[in-house]
């Protein structure tokens, strides 16, 4: 496929531009041969613009950024062609053919680079003023007293309020968003021209991401650098870039030949990680070119999306190889597929009626010492909720980390005990009864967590852990029976019954989702916490999930509580959307006296506000539901600048 | 719960027609299984000096079961005045008894054949009064000791005593270990504080003087001072492999499948010994390994210090104690040391082999 990328506009090519990518191949060698994570990347970065790389895990747009500034570990992998020309201070270099030894030259003093996870990307035994100054002593011939001024006028600059007490403080006594500023403050120590941002805000609440966002985005004006903006997310992508290059593997192009997933491992789909879209942000979303880009655009729920299914990214390249041409930003695209279910779930019986109350209850955890571990304080996880689940209904419970939300689904499953309060199960109070009374009720109560990869056993095949349900509860007889079911389950989530025998670590998140999915519809349940379960998913297999839930709500009258961070996702799938928080989560939007004043009545996790999600998004009463829905970032480039004016 | 199990026959009557895929007629093809162990398995292999470790043991395991066709004062097979005794050695048949190797060669005649232990003809209690204490020849190819017994016969059966030491005491070890640090890990909270306790008063006892009240008193004979020795070592040693194991249990515990086996309603005892104990126990193997080799080299202190092994048992540290009076004898120091620096060193090999082939870098 050597077929170029399309740029779905004409970029006007600045003869001089401060980065420029071309033809970059970077392979890894593993053990199972070698991965082509890079696979012919060109792009350019000019002076003073952003350009955002967007993609799905494994399309190499981390290993394009790590490729730049020659991070990637040797031992594993290498740049095996192409150039990466940087004109920094009045000269000009290869980055990718040049001695390892330089490299510390361009790195943090030209191009500097920010992670995703600040919790882990400072080090937590130096105080945070000491590791911005050790940047700049580093890159400069500063005296260790600059270093500490030019410190706190970083801070400053970031936004943080008094820098002089941050400086002394360590990593972890900051949260998650300040951290994140620290960072930047370091990135910025030596004035670089380039500023590689690699996912930044996904391990952030919505609300933080958003103050950052624009934080970087100030800083770009302000400094006049160049941004390069690595993400999986569209929605960030319209809110911050010039430029958009669209990234993705050969081997997700399959569809767009006609082709199903195994059947020709030809050179075709032998492409690592390449661009398939280049374009200005506007045209990449008002008018994609590309299959994929299409694919992208539409299969991520908007706040406007209408249909009663997700389009995901291989309807798209079917439809495009069928000759058909689909409308991404058709808010009511309707796609049927395989296995889609043909019952509605509002024919099954019991629609309707309440399943699950939950009245006062308050989930506290106690903060234990001491060799006879006495508690000497209480964390307040869940602080006071009532909830009515309906059967055959989705509720989604949305809030932002640390409000309790997680507990409040785990409360319910009796997973962790109440301290007070009840938890009516068909009329059932389930918080008197006793661990064996409670193990029947078990097989109706099910849980399908966020992480595809720490919720299936390594040792257990998967046969053994969608059997395990079954025989825990006497379903389907014997052996033969329960083993024809799993097979039957396989084929219902997607999944080839001969993967039965296979180990966990053989299958792809997406898949390992499945096959939880499956683990848990063995136990033949009513009522399905899911848990942040598809957060942790590609946008194209959030959606496939999301269908599939809505498929086996739909034919098994199944109820849903569905907990995430992600407004946009929460807002498709409910019937009615619980907001929830948290004094100390909402105080962190506030500032001074407001912020003592909320502090002071330290309310653990409750509901704050509670409706229909149409209602709710266009009329939210509380002002943390103000605050939280005006976070979510923008749908496409239109509404950013929309939003943006009318803050102005 | 009627109306649930209703549903449920609805469910699957209108789910049925759903699954689009074929079912074919066999539809569980050829299993194939990658499980965990067998790419620990692989990554083991893949280091020459671990897999050196493993044969260096298989070998020296080799000597211990046949140490009787290595060394004896009797032959394998023999023919004489037309009669013939299959594995004399092992049996030790009374109308043999007043012969050895030696005499016996002076006694058969010309029709009669023995087929001769392989390495050395001397018993392990076998004095050879002609030669008290003779370095090196070909007649006892590893020397003496000061009691005439041959050195080459002692050192291939001490083996016995070095590796069932190992072995048992590290099982018991393992199993103490195992279990309490296993509690301790999945019930937290008192039952840990109450087991950690119990593992710091075990840490303040002096293996080695354990061993040596122990041995006084009970003054056993024989086997049963192997086994004594091997019970203080395990009662003792455990306390290591319980921290070990209850740090993996904190970790392991809080994964999402052990929570998912919990929703779904799966026992205490089930959850541990399906879910979380499978997964926390690979530290434990590694540190098992260098326990067994910790134990040869207690054994072998003890023995050197005279508490161990009784004289008439052949053991490596035994034939050390004969060098610490005879000075001047080297090879009643140098072989035995060695022997036991082999088998230490390819335990530590084979544990280092497996720490790093079951790292939670490892590919999968």
């Amino acid at each position: 496929m050597s077929q170029p990328f399309i740029h779905s506009s004409v970029v006007q090519p600045d003869t001089r531009p401060l980065l420029s990518i071309d033809n970059l191949k970077t392979y890894f060698h593993t053990e199972e041969g070698r991965v082509k994570a890079v696979d012919g990347v060109t792009l350019a970065v000019e002076e003073g613009k952003t350009l955002g790389i967007v993609g799905e895990s494994g399309s190499g747009k981390s290993v394009t950024a790590l490729s730049v500034t020659r991070l990637i570990p040797e031992e594993q992998g290498r740049i095996v062609g192409g150039h990466i020309t940087w004109r920094g201070k009045n000269e000009e270099v290869d980055l990718g053919s040049i001695p390892i030894e330089e490299m510390p030259r361009y790195r943090g003093a030209e191009i500097a680079m920010i992670f995703q996870e600040p919790m882990t990307s400072l080090n937590p035994v130096f105080k945070c003023g000491w590791q911005i100054a050790e940047a700049i002593t580093q890159h400069t011939s500063t005296g260790w007293d600059a270093a500490r001024k030019r410190a706190i006028e970083l801070l400053v600059e970031v936004g943080i309020d008094k820098p002089e007490k941050r400086m002394n403080q360590y990593p972890h006594e900051l949260s998650g968003g300040m951290k994140q500023r620290v960072m930047i403050a370091m990135a910025l120590a030596c004035d670089p021209k380039l500023l590689i941002c690699d996912e930044p805000t996904t391990a952030l609440d919505v609300t933080i991401q958003q103050q950052i966002l624009r934080l970087i985005a100030r800083l770009q004006r302000e400094r006049n650098m160049a941004v390069l903006f690595i993400t999986h997310d569209l929605g960030v992508v319209a809110e911050i870039t010039d430029f958009v290059a669209v990234m993705c593997p050969g081997e997700t192009l399959r569809m767009l030949h006609g082709q199903v997933e195994g059947e020709d491992d030809g050179d075709n789909f032998d492409r690592g990680g390449h661009i398939v879209e280049f374009g200005s942000v506007t045209d990449i979303f008002t008018n994609p070119q590309h299959p994929y880009t299409k694919g992208l655009i539409a299969c991520r729920p908007s706040l406007k999306t209408r249909s009663r299914r997700l389009p995901t990214i291989n309807d798209f390249l079917r439809a495009e190889s069928e000759g058909m041409t689909l409308d991404p930003t058709d808010p009511t695209l309707e796609i049927d597929y395989p296995g889609r279910a043909t019952v509605s779930r509002e024919d099954m019986p019991g629609f309707k009626e309440t399943l699950i109350e939950v009245k006062g209850v308050r989930t506290w955890f106690p903060i234990q010492s001491g060799i006879w571990q006495r508690a000497l304080d209480w964390d307040r996880a869940v602080d006071g909720v009532d909830l009515t689940i309906p059967r055959g209904m989705t509720i989604g419970l949305v809030g932002e980390s640390g409000c309790g939300k997680t507990t409040l689904g785990r409360t319910i499953l009796q997973l962790v005990r109440p301290r007070e309060g009840q938890v009516l199960f068909e009329g059932r109070d389930l918080t008197t009864l006793s661990r064996t009374e409670l193990r029947p009720l078990r097989r109706r109560l099910q849980i399908i967590f966020q992480d595809p990869y720490s919720s299936l056993n390594p040792r257990l095949t998967i046969e053994d852990a969608i059997v395990e349900p079954m025989a825990l509860h006497g379903l389907y007889g014997d052996t033969k029976g329960r083993r024809e079911r799993a097979v039957w389950l396989m084929e219902r989530v997607g999944l080839k019954p001969d993967h039965l025998y296979r180990y966990p670590h053989e299958f792809s998140g997406g898949q390992r989702q499945r096959i939880c999915i499956a683990r848990t519809l063995a136990s033949e349940p009513e009522f399905i916490v899911c848990d942040e379960s598809v957060s942790a998913l590609d946008v194209s297999i959030q959606a496939e999930v999301i269908n599939l839930l809505l498929d086996l709500q739909d034919e098994m009258g199944l109820t849903y509580l569905f907990i995430t961070h992600d407004l946009s996702v929460v807002k498709y799938v409910s019937d009615v959307v619980v907001v929830m928080s948290s004094s100390r989560v909402m105080a962190d939007l506030y500032e001074g006296e407001e912020r003592e004043k909320i502090l002071r009545e330290a309310r653990g996790g409750h509901i704050v506000e509670m409706k229909h999600p149409d209602e709710l998004y266009r009329n939210p009463e509380h002002p943390y539901t103000r605050k939280l829905l005006a976070a979510i970032p923008a749908g496409d480039p239109e509404q950013a600048s929309r939003k943006k004016a009318a803050e102005a | 719960m009627s109306t649930s199990e209703s549903m449920m026959t609805e469910k699957k009557a209108v789910a049925e027609p759903a699954a689009k895929t074929p079912q074919g007629e066999g539809p569980l093809a050829k299993p194939v299984k990658r499980s965990y162990w067998r790419m620990v398995g692989r990554q083991f292999w893949r280091r020459r000096i671990s897999r050196v470790g493993l044969y260096v043991i298989a070998l020296i395991f080799l000597m211990a079961f046949s140490a009787d066709f290595l060394a004896s004062d009797k032959p394998v097979l023999l023919h004489m005045d037309g009669k013939t005794w299959v594995f004399p050695n092992l049996t030790d048949p009374s109308d043999l008894r007043r012969y050895d190797n030696n005499t016996l060669i002076d006694v058969m005649g010309p029709d009669d054949w023995a087929l001769m232990p392989l390495v050395s003809w001397w018993g392990v209690n076998n004095h050879d009064f002609t030669a008290i204490l003779e370095a090196p020849s070909r007649r006892h190819l590893l020397g003496t000791d000061p009691s005439g017994r041959d050195v080459m016969t002692r050192v291939i059966h001490g083996t016995r005593v070095s590796l069932a030491v190992g072995i048992l005491a590290v099982s018991i070890m393992v199993v103490v270990g195992v279990l309490l640090g296993s509690l301790a890990g999945f019930y937290g909270g008192k039952v840990d504080a109450v087991i950690m306790r119990i593992v710091e008063i075990f840490l303040c006892i002096p293996t080695m003087l354990l061993i040596v009240t122990v041995l006084a008193i009970l003054a056993p004979s024989g086997w049963w001072m192997v086994v004594a020795m091997m019970v203080c070592i395990g009662l003792t040693g455990w306390t290591n492999i319980a921290r070990l194991i209850r740090g993996e249990i904190f970790k392991v515990k809080a994964l999402e499948y052990v929570q998912a086996s919990r929703a779904l309603g799966g026992s205490d005892v089930r959850i541990i010994l399906r879910h979380v104990i499978p997964n926390s126990i690979s530290p434990v193997l590694v540190s098992a390994t260098f326990g067994i080799a910790s134990a040869i080299l207690l054994e072998g202190a003890l023995s050197f210090l005279g508490f161990g092994i009784p004289p008439d048992m052949a053991s490596w540290g035994g034939i050390l104690t004969a060098a610490r009076g005879n000075i001047s004898a080297w090879w009643l120091a140098i072989f035995p040391g060695f022997a036991i620096f082999v088998t230490v060193t390819a335990y530590n090999l084979l544990g280092e082999g497996l720490r790093d082939a079951i790292d939670p870098r490892l590919k999968t």
